[in-house]
C-alpha cells in the first residue's frame, strides 16, 4: 500500500494518475488472457508447423506437410458438413428463438424474469446428461416410437438417432438459449410503440416485422446468430453422441487427431483452419457495423 | 356531418388478479367534420383509451364506433383512414426524417416521384426543409414533434389523434404549438381528436372538449360553454377555480328563486323558478365574477363578509373572504390600477358584490346542517 502510495504521489497530473489506475485494474485481465489464451494459442500455430512426433508430441522440425494435407477433398467435405450443421442449426435456433424472445420482451415486466429463468433452467443440468436424454427419446426403443408403435402409427421403429438430423436436434436444444439472451436484450429495449405507429400509418403485421422489428434488432440477431454458429461448427461432443460415422464434424476430427491418431501437429492445422473460417463471418461484421456507424 | 361517433362505448381491461377495470364506462360522443375536439381530464380518465379506440388500436367492449356513419367494427388500425401522433412521438430510430414520413406513402404504394414532392411538400409545412437527411435523435423535441406531425399529415387522414403531443415541450414552445396546431387544423380542415390533461391547452385551442372522469363524459360543449355553465361540480372544480355555496330554495318569485345558505345568507337568483321550496341546491360563482368593496355607511349593496387571507398575485389580488359560519369565497380582484399600499386589511369586513346572472345553479349537494356537525368532522 506504502509503495502504491509513494509511486501514485510521484505522478504529476491527475491524467498520469487514471492511466496508472486503469493499467493496475486492467493488468489481472490482461495477464490471464496472455498467459491462458494468446500462449496456447501460439503453441498450436507453432506445433502445425512441425513433424509428429511417434507418440504424440511433435519433432522439432519444420514441415507445411499438414497444410498440405488439409487439400484433401476428404477434409474439405467434413468442414462442408459442419459449416452446413451449424447453419443450419443457426437458422432454426433463430427461427425457434426470435418470436419467443418477442414474447418474454413483450410480457408485463413482472413477467420477464420468471420466463427467461425457464430458458436457463437446462443449463443447470450438466450438458453430457442433456445429450444422453435426447437418446433417451430417439433411440429405437425410445420415448418417440415406443409411442408411436403403441398407436400403430409404425410398423417397425423408425431410425431418429444417430443421423444429421439427430445432430441438429441436439445442437438446437444446446445452443437455443445463446439465441434467445441476446434477442431479449435487444428485444427488451425496443419501443413497442413503434407496432402501433407502423400500424396506424398502414402496416400490416408482416410489414412492420420487416420494416421497423427485424432493422430494430438486427443487432441482436447478429450476437445471438454468432454465438450459436461458432461453438457449434466446433461441437465434437453432441455429433459424437448424437451422429453416426456420416455425420462427423470438424470438432470430431480435431479431437481424433489428438487423442486417437495421436498427430498433435495435423490437430493444429485443422484447428487453425477452423478458426480463420469462423472468423471469417465476424470480420464481416464488424466491418459492416463499421460502416453502419459511420453512415 | 359527424366525423367520429362513439355509441354507447365501454372498455374493460383485465387488472391485477383478474380483477375487470372499467377504463370506459358507456361513452357517446358525436364528433363534428372539421372540428377541433379536446378530450380533456386527469390521468387514468379513460382518455387515452377512447382515442387508442378510435385509432383501432383497442377494441370496445361494448358499442361501436362509427366513422362518417360506417361502423367501425374489428377493422384493423391499418385499414383506417386516421393516424395518430403519438405522445413521444414513436419515431423510427432507424429511418432519416424523409424515410419516416415517407413510411405511410410506401405502404400505400405511391409511386416514388410523388411519394418525393409529397414528402417535400409536408415537410415544407412543418418548417423542417433541410432535415431530411438527420435522424430522429438528431433533432431537438419540438422538431421531433413536427416529424411526427408531419409523418402523419403526409397520409391525408380524415380524422388525426393527437395523444397528448405537447407534453414533453417546455412552456414556450408549448405554447407556440398550441397556436401553429390551432392554425394548422383551419387551414387544413382536417378533424382534430386532442387527448390532453391540460385544461388551458384544451380550453385555447378546441372548438369544443368532453371533459372526462373516471371512463365518463362529464360534460361536452365549447370552451366558454364548460367554463360559464358547468353542468356539475366535478365540471366546475376541474376547470378553473370556482366557490361552492350550498343553500335550499326558500322561496319562489315571479322573476326568480331565493336561495338560503347555510341556513343563514339569503341569495336571490333570477329564473328557475320551476325549482321546489325546498330543493337543495348548489351555486357556483367564479372568483373573478365577485367584486370586492370597501363598506360605507350609505352603501349596503352585496354580501358582507371578513377577509381571511389576502395574496398579491400581480396581474390580481386573491382574498379569502369569511361568507358564512361554513361558507369562504375566493375572490380574484384585477389590479386595474397600480397597488403601492393594500386596499384591504386581514380581518376587515368588506362587502362583496355579485351579479345574479353570474351563477350558475347546480341540482345536487348535500346541506351541512350544524355547525358543530362538520367541525367535528374535520377533526
Amino acid at each position: 500500500m506504502t509503495l502504491l502510495n509513494w509511486f501514485s504521489q510521484r505522478l504529476k497530473t491527475n491524467q498520469q494518475r487514471q492511466t496508472f489506475a486503469l493499467s493496475l485494474l486492467l493488468f489481472p485481465g490482461t495477464f490471464w488472457l496472455l498467459l491462458f489464451f494468446v500462449v496456447p494459442l501460439l503453441i498450436v500455430v507453432l506445433y502445425s508447423f512441425l513433424e509428429r512426433g511417434t507418440y504424440g508430441g511433435v519433432d522439432w522440425q519444420f514441415t507445411l506437410e499438414h497444410y498440405a494435407r488439409l487439400l484433401n477433398p476428404i477434409y474439405w467435405g467434413v468442414l462442408g458438413r459442419s459449416l452446413l450443421l451449424a447453419a443450419n442449426t443457426t437458422l432454426l435456433c433463430l427461427l425457434v428463438g426470435y418470436p419467443m424472445a418477442f414474447f418474454i420482451a413483450s410480457r408485463p415486466a413482472r413477467w420477464r424474469n420468471t420466463l427467461l429463468l425457464l430458458v436457463i433452467i437446462p443449463f443447470w443440468t450438466n450438458f453430457l446428461v442433456r445429450i444422453y436424454a435426447w437418446i433417451v427419446i430417439l433411440r429405437q426403443e425410445g420415448v418417440i416410437n415406443t409411442f408411436l408403435e403403441s398407436l400403430h402409427l409404425v410398423g417397425e421403429p423408425l431410425d431418429l438417432l444417430f443421423n444429421s438430423t439427430a445432430v441438429t436436434l441436439g445442437l438446437i436444444y444446446g445452443y437455443l438459449p445463446f439465441m434467445i439472451l441476446p434477442l431479449y436484450a435487444t428485444l427488451e429495449r425496443f419501443d413497442f410503440s413503434l407496432l402501433d405507429a407502423a400500424h396506424d400509418l398502414g402496416a400490416n403485421d408482416l410489414k412492420t416485422l420487416i420494416r421497423i422489428v427485424l432493422p430494430l434488432t438486427a443487432r441482436g440477431i447478429v450476437a445471438g446468430s454468432l454465438l450459436v454458429f461458432i461453438p457449434a461448427v466446433g461441437e465434437f461432443v453432441t455429433p459424437d453422441l448424437l451422429g453416426g460415422a456420416k455425420s462427423i464434424m470438424m470438432g470430431n476430427l480435431v479431437h481424433s487427431q489428438f487423442l486417437a491418431a495421436r498427430n498433435w501437429p495435423f490437430g493444429s492445422a485443422l484447428s487453425i483452419l477452423m478458426m480463420a473460417i469462423v472468423l471469417a463471418p465476424i470480420l464481416i461484421y464488424f466491418r459492416i457495423a463499421e460502416q453502419k456507424l459511420n453512415a | 356531418m359527424t366525423a367520429i361517433e362513439l355509441v354507447n362505448v365501454s372498455k374493460v381491461f383485465l387488472g391485477e388478479q383478474q380483477r375487470e377495470v372499467r377504463a370506459v364506462d358507456h361513452v357517446d360522443l358525436a364528433i363534428q367534420t372539421g372540428e377541433f375536439f379536446s378530450l380533456l381530464g386527469s390521468s387514468g380518465c379513460g382518455k387515452t383509451t377512447i382515442l387508442r379506440m378510435i385509432a383501432g388500436f383497442e377494441l370496445p367492449t361494448e358499442g361501436e364506433v362509427l366513422l362518417n356513419g360506417e361502423p367501425m367494427g374489428d377493422r384493423p388500425p391499418f385499414h383506417r383512414p386516421i393516424n395518430t401522433v403519438f405522445q413521444n412521438y414513436a419515431l423510427f430510430p432507424h429511418l432519416t426524417v424523409a424515410q419516416n414520413v415517407a413510411f405511410g406513402l410506401e405502404m400505400e404504394g405511391v409511386s416514388k416521384a410523388e411519394l418525393h414532392a409529397r414528402v417535400l411538400e409536408l415537410l415544407a409545412l412543418v418548417q423542417l426543409k433541410g432535415f431530411e437527411k438527420r435522424r430522429p435523435h438528431q433533432l431537438s423535441g419540438g422538431q421531433q414533434q413536427r416529424v411526427a406531425l408531419a409523418r402523419a399529415l403526409v397520409k391525408k387522414p380524415q380524422v388525426l389523434l393527437f395523444d397528448e403531443p405537447l407534453g414533453a415541450l417546455d412552456l414556450k414552445l408549448r405554447k407556440e404549438m398550441q397556436l401553429e396546431l390551432k392554425h394548422m387544423q383551419q387551414q387544413l380542415g382536417i378533424t382534430f381528436i386532442y387527448v390532453t390533461h391540460d385544461q388551458e391547452e384544451a380550453l385555447t385551442m378546441s372548438d369544443r372538449l368532453a371533459v372526462l372522469s373516471a371512463g365518463q363524459v362529464q360534460q361536452v360543449g365549447t370552451p366558454s360553454e364548460i367554463y360559464e355553465q358547468p353542468n356539475c361540480r366535478f365540471v366546475a372544480d376541474f376547470i378553473g377555480e370556482s366557490n361552492f355555496l350550498v343553500g335550499q330554495v326558500i322561496e319562489q318569485e315571479a322573476a326568480g328563486i331565493i336561495v338560503l345558505v347555510d341556513g343563514e345568507l339569503p341569495i336571490a337568483i333570477p329564473g328557475y323558478t320551476d325549482l321546489p321550496i325546498g330543493k337543495v341546491v348548489t351555486l357556483v360563482i367564479r372568483p373573478e365574477k365577485i367584486t370586492a368593496h370597501r363598506q360605507t355607511p350609505t352603501d349596503e349593496a352585496g354580501l358582507l363578509g371578513k377577509i381571511q387571507e389576502i395574496v398579491y398575485l400581480g396581474m390580481n389580488t386573491r382574498l379569502i373572504v369569511q361568507l358564512t359560519a361554513q361558507s369562504q369565497l375566493i375572490v380574484r380582484q384585477q389590479n386595474v390600477k397600480r397597488i403601492i399600499s393594500p386596499m384591504f386589511e386581514v380581518g376587515e369586513q368588506i362587502r362583496l358584490r355579485i351579479n345574479p346572472d353570474n351563477f350558475q345553479v347546480l341540482l345536487e349537494g348535500t346541506l351541512r346542517t350544524s355547525v358543530q356537525k362538520t367541525s367535528k368532522l374535520r377533526r
